[in-house]
C-alpha cells in the first residue's frame, strides 16, 4: 500500500470527512510532509471505493457548496489494521538490526 | 474581490471534469484549499486539469475508478495540442507579417519553428488561440460537445451545473 493511500485510509479511521477534511487530516498525520492534491485525492479516493475500502456516507450543502462525506467500510479498516500491523512488524525488524549493529535509535 | 476572482477560477478548474457532482467537490475542496488567495496554487491547477481531463477522456460517471490509460491519454493530447500550437502560432505569425519567420522541420518530421522579430505579445496570443482551437477541435473530434463549446463560449460563462 503507497503511504497516501495508507494516510487517507487513516485519516478516514476515525470519522467521517469531506474531501478536504481528508487533505488537513492527512497532512497533520504525516507533519506537513505530504500534501494532497485535490485531484490527486479524488482520484485515490476513486480508486479506493473500486475496492471497497471506503463509501461515500453522506452529502451536505454549505454555503452553496457540496461536500461529500467518506467513511472507511468494515473492509477498510480490515486493509488499514493489516497494513498498519506489516508496517509496524518492518519497523521493529528495522529497530532490531540497527540496535545489533551499534546504531541508535529513538 | 479577491473571493470572487477566487471563485472565479475555482469554478472554471472545476470545469475540467464533466458536469456533476464530482465537478461541484473538486469546487468546493479547491476553494477550501485555496482560502485567502486570489487564485489556485499552480500544483492544484495543474492536477485538477489533468485528473479533470484524464476522466472526461474516460468518460466515466464521477465516482467510478479510472485507470492509467486515462492520465496517459490527457498528457499525449495536451502535448499535441501544445506542439500543434506552436506550430499554428509560427505559421499565423508568417501570413500576418509582423516579423521575420523561419520555419524548420525537425528529423522526427513534426514542425517546429524558429521565430525572430515579431513581438511576443503576437506570439503569444496566436500560440494561445492555435491552442485553444486545436483542444475544441479535440473535444469535437472525441464527441464532447460540450467541453468544446465551453473552449469556445466567452470565458466567464455559466459554471459548472450542480444543483442538489
Amino acid at each position: 500500500m503507497q503511504e497516501p493511500t495508507f494516510l487517507i485510509l487513516t485519516a478516514l479511521a476515525d470519522q467521517a470527512r469531506h474531501g478536504y477534511g481528508v487533505i488537513q487530516e492527512v497532512e497533520r498525520l504525516s507533519a506537513g510532509r505530504v500534501t494532497l492534491r485535490p485531484g490527486t485525492l479524488y482520484a485515490a479516493l476513486d480508486r479506493l471505493a473500486a475496492e471497497g475500502l471506503v463509501a461515500v456516507e453522506r452529502e451536505e450543502v454549505v454555503a452553496s457548496r457540496l461536500r461529500r462525506y467518506y467513511r472507511l467500510t468494515g473492509a477498510g479498516s480490515t486493509a488499514l489494521a493489516g497494513e498498519a500491523k506489516l508496517l509496524a512488524a518492518n519497523a521493529s525488524a528495522a529497530r532490531r538490526r540497527l540496535r545489533k549493529a551499534g546504531v541508535s535509535v529513538v | 474581490m479577491s473571493d470572487r476572482a477566487l471563485e472565479r477560477r475555482c469554478r472554471l478548474l472545476a470545469r475540467a471534469y464533466p458536469d456533476g457532482p464530482r465537478a461541484a467537490e473538486v469546487f468546493a475542496t479547491l476553494m477550501d484549499s485555496n482560502a485567502g488567495r486570489s487564485r489556485p496554487r499552480a500544483g492544484d491547477a495543474i492536477d485538477v486539469a489533468r485528473h479533470g481531463l484524464a476522466a472526461r477522456l474516460r468518460g466515466v460517471a464521477p465516482g467510478t475508478r479510472y485507470g492509467r490509460w486515462g492520465d496517459a491519454a490527457a498528457v499525449a493530447i495536451v502535448l499535441f495540442a501544445v506542439m500543434q500550437a506552436s506550430a499554428l502560432a509560427a505559421i499565423a505569425v508568417a501570413l500576418t507579417g509582423p516579423g521575420q519567420v523561419y520555419l524548420t522541420y525537425f528529423a522526427d518530421g513534426s514542425i517546429g519553428s524558429y521565430l525572430f522579430g515579431a513581438h511576443p505579445a503576437v506570439l503569444y496570443g496566436a500560440a494561445l488561440l492555435a491552442l485553444v482551437a486545436v483542444a475544441a477541435a479535440t473535444a469535437t473530434c472525441l464527441g464532447r460537445v460540450r467541453a468544446a463549446r465551453l473552449l469556445t463560449a466567452p470565458s466567464g460563462s455559466a459554471p459548472p451545473a450542480w444543483s442538489g
